[in-house]
């Protein structure tokens, strides 16, 4: 049916004319440039995550010391979130509450993987870079790509805002089960609209569409723009990392959307979806026609949740494998097990959700059915680590700041995913559910992983967007105080978690101290951890800040010795990326390669005359 | 700088970059109205035998609705035809018709369908006191047959018997003079003050006003409700519930719940509307998009009829999608 | 290509007559899948309200589905679309299946009947 008309002319993308001045907002702010808005969500996440950082280091202050007011800003804490602090006993502001913790608690996972890793490690990096490195002149949809970004922004403002409202922001988790999230945040001190909870929920709203308008223009930009040559299997791998999660987060996030606005009718027009009949609270029957159930929820939930936590880490580990190829002066190994272990690995995220759920009261079939699928997850994320593993076999490594941070993603993500295996069968979950256990275990995967991941491609990919290198000692310091740091905080939680000390615990377990003494000194231990890992972070942004305008200039366009396209652009790249017309002849990681004269040779580098390359020609092969 | 691949499709996939696009977004779609459907499933399996109200919704609207929906896709793919054929005048035509047909689906359904339902009233009886109501719910009858019970009263709300504590007279009394309220029955001797109400949403009204407690509602009965022996109830009815002249007289403390067909009424009530509130937001996105094509758009279409052709296109796959979840939504809701 | 600008205003050239056949060919078919979906929606309507209690669920779904996939694959094409779209969607379409079994497993399945299974 594609009986076209004749065009008479070429394709004119409808991006904008270069051939004008944009003023100043519509370069910088209101940009259709996917540089740009990769610039804008990454500044926006990484202030978000030391945002979410500041509300983890006051609760872990009350873990330590249970009832002593924040020390220093711990009055002015008080008149600014009188939701969250109050005085201790003796008239100190600045105490947590238990109420506050929870807040915390919640806002501060909410904040890290919402609002934090996934605009930096997904929308940040994979806007800046990913186009660039399939050759493409910007992303298939800019003006989309705008909308995606203040959309985005706008549910920050609105997250934001939970803060300042009177009872505070969203105190039932970062998880909101109801019936808690549904009568939470109600009665006669609170706003029927604007409390934290409602405010929540708007802010998931937005986010998750933001986040979707984002996936469809990274899946359309990988499949449709690639430059002539750039067949799949010459994709570089963090390209292929993007995709996956792109597909994760289009198909999973809507359900999560659903069970949000079924929310929104729970608390503003008294819909029972989740509110199971015969609810009594506080020793009253309450008025809602029931009928619903919780468990609804946290099948909707979990359904996005799973998957979103492959969504936290693929793009890690593509970014670690870049930076892995570059500084081995070798190419990945098995860089075709790894794109099929990545497919596999996306699939099976949809069908393993309900290991979050083990304590619910389901049966032997529904059970075994998800303890199968969990431990079968575990082979393709074996197989991705193996393969980084392997790489590292016979090359020239070289220890470069970001390949410091690469380098240990390995182990740590390890440590993060072995801890896994006993939560996945429902027998030694039974234990550990709802433990520091799990806490330890996720945060691995996400702290020294995913956190670590973008540490990395922050120090890889900063000379091609500044045209300066980030300084190499505060780097390295950086990195060995950072490693050291934050293993003190994470892996004592397996103790404690063992022990028996639940996670959401406000006073750290002063409550059940006869039972959990031997493991409660650990408080103070991860504590102090926490706080020097706080400090070092304050090297990171110092030498992130100062390098924009100190930092060593590089020395060329291509300062790591690279092979992908990124590095065939200008510094910083242009608008519309490429001064010239770019064909790929190879694959993306051509290192060391016998008989070549450098090292390395480049995607675009156009075949010697004399050695007819094995390449196929730059037509549009499939 | 021009994006590759916008109105030329690339070979190795045949497609150009908004078609890829809106079938990725559609995919998405399917995902969110599958989570709804998916809690339809849910709430239906977990309701208690004869929790789950059959025939609250007008079967014959429901059917006008689809096929109007319906037309209206096929008009929006016959206006796209018209645009590969340059015909412009044909393409308004046709476009014109979409947009005229999709509001009057969303006529019906806010206006007709949805306000109807607002003014309908129900009581949910305490299981306990079913006995005492069974000259209305017919429950030994249906259990003879082996049919799910009745616990539901519905119908039109006529009065609402009050009881007010002194001091808070005189706020009643606003409240009733505000609303235009009448009283039918005085207070007297500790007996309750009987109002006479406009619709449930008085009702509402009353039960938020402080020192009030509700005692009993006054309703007149649907007609099943009036005959509940009869065996042509014992089937859910298609067609509206009609009003039958009996009058009932339910007592609060009897009630397990009681609303309007509102959204608090019922799980079902509640999904239905979130699913149909939810398909009527992207009905309402369509024609807006389709406004903006129809007349402010002609620029392309002068500058390159092709890409115009392509829109049309994309927001058309958008229009089927919208029709095709109504097509699922209509015997989910209506006939099942 | 400037010349082509600056005649903004003129229509564009008319599409050739063997084009506006096949155009209008398909036209036809349309309208005939558009008056063959309003008969299913009826035949939904008749059957729903006539088949036993029992059989409901299925047959209106059947005929709910079928009505479906004409939508789809006709008026919006994806008969005729390539293997990227067509292996996209199915994909889609599985993990649709899942989910839906799923709900209906955690409904089904409960610890109760484990425990009672085992005495």
């Amino acid at each position: 049916m594609a009986t076209a008309a004749t065009t008479h002319s070429h394709d004119h993308g409808h991006g904008h004319d270069d051939h004008h001045d944009l003023g100043f907002w519509q370069k910088y702010i209101f940009s259709q440039d996917h540089k740009v808005i990769g610039i804008q969500y990454g500044i926006t996440g990484l202030a978000f995550l030391f945002l979410g950082f500041c509300l983890m280091m006051i609760m872990r202050w009350q873990l330590a010391n249970p009832g002593v007011p924040v020390p220093f800003i711990g009055p002015a804490l008080q008149k600014l979130f009188p939701a969250i602090f109050s005085s201790d006993p003796n008239n100190h502001p600045g105490m947590l509450t238990a109420d506050g913790y929870n807040i915390l608690g919640a806002m501060h996972g909410t904040i890290m993987v919402f609002f934090g890793v996934v605009p930096v490690a997904v929308a940040a990096f994979g806007n800046y870079v990913m186009p660039l490195q399939v050759g493409a002149p910007d992303m298939a949809f800019p003006k989309l790509n705008m909308a995606s970004y203040w959309t985005f922004f706008v549910s920050c403002v609105i997250m934001l805002s939970s803060f300042f409202v009177a009872g505070g922001p969203a105190k039932s988790g970062w998880t909101s089960y109801p019936p808690l999230s549904v009568i939470s945040d109600s009665g006669p001190n609170v706003h029927p609209f604007f409390n934290g909870q409602t405010i929540w929920l708007l802010g998931m709203v937005f986010n998750i569409t933001g986040s979707l308008l984002g996936s469809i223009n990274t899946i359309a930009t990988c499949i449709q723009l690639r430059a002539p040559g750039m067949t799949w299997m010459r994709l570089p791998f963090f390209c292929w990392t993007q995709l996956v999660t792109a597909f994760l987060l289009l198909l999973a996030f809507p359900p999560l959307e659903a069970a949000g606005f079924m929310q929104l009718m729970d608390r503003a027009f008294g819909t029972s979806f989740f509110i199971p009949t015969g609810l009594m609270v506080g020793g009253h029957l309450t008025h809602w026609s029931g009928g619903g159930s919780p468990l609804l929820w946290q099948h909707l939930f979990w359904f996005l949740a799973h998957p979103e936590v492959y969504v936290l880490i693929l793009p890690a580990i593509g970014m670690v494998g870049e930076i892995i190829a570059n500084n081995t002066r070798k190419p990945l190994y098995g860089y075709k097990a790894m794109v099929g272990a990545i497919f596999v690995l996306g699939f099976l995220s949809f069908v393993v959700w309900a290991h979050h759920m083990y304590m619910t009261g389901m049966g032997a079939k529904v059970s075994g059915f998800f303890q199968t699928t969990t431990v079968m997850i575990s082979i393709p994320s074996v197989i991705l680590v193996t393969a980084l593993l392997l790489s590292l076999w016979g090359g020239s490594i070289r220890f470069t700041t970001p390949m410091l941070f690469a380098t240990t993603f390995l182990p740590m993500f390890g440590i993060g995913g072995l801890t896994g295996i006993p939560l996945a069968f429902n027998s030694t979950d039974l234990y550990l559910h709802d433990t520091y256990y799990v806490i330890g275990h996720f945060h691995y995967v996400v702290a020294p992983g995913t956190i670590f991941a973008i540490f990395a491609g922050v120090y890889y990919w900063y000379p091609k967007a500044c045209g300066r290198m980030m300084n190499d000692v505060l780097g390295r310091i950086h990195f060995w105080f950072s490693i050291i740091f934050i293993n003190g905080i994470f892996f004592p939680m397996f103790l404690q978690g063992i022990a028996g000390v639940h996670r959401r615990w406000y006073d750290g377990g002063l409550t059940y101290d006869p039972i959990i003494k031997p493991v409660l000194h650990w408080n103070n231990f991860m504590s102090v951890s926490a706080f020097l890992l706080g400090a070092t972070q304050l090297i990171f942004i110092f030498n992130f800040f100062y390098s924009i305008f100190r930092g060593r200039r590089v020395p060329n366009d291509n300062p790591w010795d690279a092979t992908t396209l990124e590095w065939d652009t200008p510094t910083p790249p242009g608008h519309g990326n490429f001064t010239k017309p770019i064909t790929v002849y190879r694959g993306p990681y051509e290192y060391s390669v016998p008989g070549a004269d450098k090292d390395f040779t480049p995607q675009s580098e156009p075949p010697k005359s004399d050695k007819p390359a094995a390449a196929s020609t730059p037509a549009l092969a499939h | 700088m021009e994006i590759p691949h916008t109105v030329t499709p690339r070979p190795d996939t045949g497609l150009y970059n908004a078609k890829l696009a809106i079938w990725l977004f559609l995919a998405s779609e399917v995902m969110l109205f599958g989570g709804l459907f998916s809690a339809y499933v849910f709430l239906r399996m977990g309701a208690d035998d004869g929790y789950w109200p059959h025939g609250l919704l007008d079967v014959p609207v429901g059917t006008l609705n689809t096929i109007l929906l319906i037309i209206s896709s096929v008009c929006v793919v016959l206006a796209w035809a018209s645009l590969k054929m340059r015909r412009w005048r044909q393409y308004q035509l046709f476009l014109g018709s979409a947009v005229a047909l999709g509001t009057v689906f969303l006529v019906i359904k806010l206006s007709y369908e949805w306000n109807d339902k607002f003014h309908h009233f129900g009581t949910f009886i305490k299981k306990e006191k079913w006995s005492q109501y069974d000259q209305y719910l017919g429950n030994d009858y249906l259990a003879k047959k082996g049919l799910a019970p009745r616990p539901e009263i519905t119908g039109h709300l006529h009065e609402v018997e009050v009881k007010v504590a002194p001091e808070k007279k005189a706020q009643l009394e606003t409240l009733i003079k505000d609303r235009g309220l009448e009283i039918s029955k005085s207070e007297e001797d500790g007996k309750a003050l009987s109002i006479k109400v406009k619709g449930p949403s008085d009702a509402e009204a009353l039960r938020n006003e402080p020192g009030v407690t509700i005692e009993a509602f006054e309703m007149a009965l649907d007609e099943m409700y009036a005959n509940p022996t009869d065996p042509k109830y014992d089937r859910p009815g298609f067609w509206k519930r009609h009003l039958s002249e009996k009058v009932a007289t339910i007592k609060a403390e009897d009630v397990d719940s009681w609303s309007a067909f509102v959204p608090k009424h019922s799980s079902f009530l509640a999904i239905y509307y979130a699913i149909t509130g939810l398909h009527g937001l992207h009905i309402l996105g369509g024609l807006v998009m389709f406004v903006y094509f129809l007349f402010f758009d002609r620029a392309l279409y002068l500058r390159n009829p092709e890409h115009m052709a392509n829109r049309i296109e994309v927001v058309g796959l958008y229009w089927h999608f919208v029709d095709l979840v109504w097509i699922f939504v209509f015997p989910v809701f209506y006939l099942l | 290509m400037s010349e082509l600008k600056h005649s903004e205003s003129s229509e564009p050239a008319p599409a050739s007559e063997q084009q506006v056949r096949e155009v209008e060919k398909h036209m036809k078919k349309y309208v005939l899948i558009g008056g063959v979906q309003a008969i299913m929606v009826l035949i939904a309507v008749t059957v729903a309200v006539n088949v036993s209690a029992s059989l409901q669920v299925l047959a209106t779904l059947i005929v709910t589905c079928i009505n479906g996939l004409v939508i789809a694959l006709i008026l919006m094409h994806l008969k005729e679309e390539k293997q990227t779209i067509w292996k996209f969607l199915i994909f889609t379409a599985i993990f649709f299946f899942i989910l839906f079994f799923l709900t209906y497993l955690a409904r089904t399945d409960l610890i109760s009947q484990t425990v009672h299974n085992h005495h």
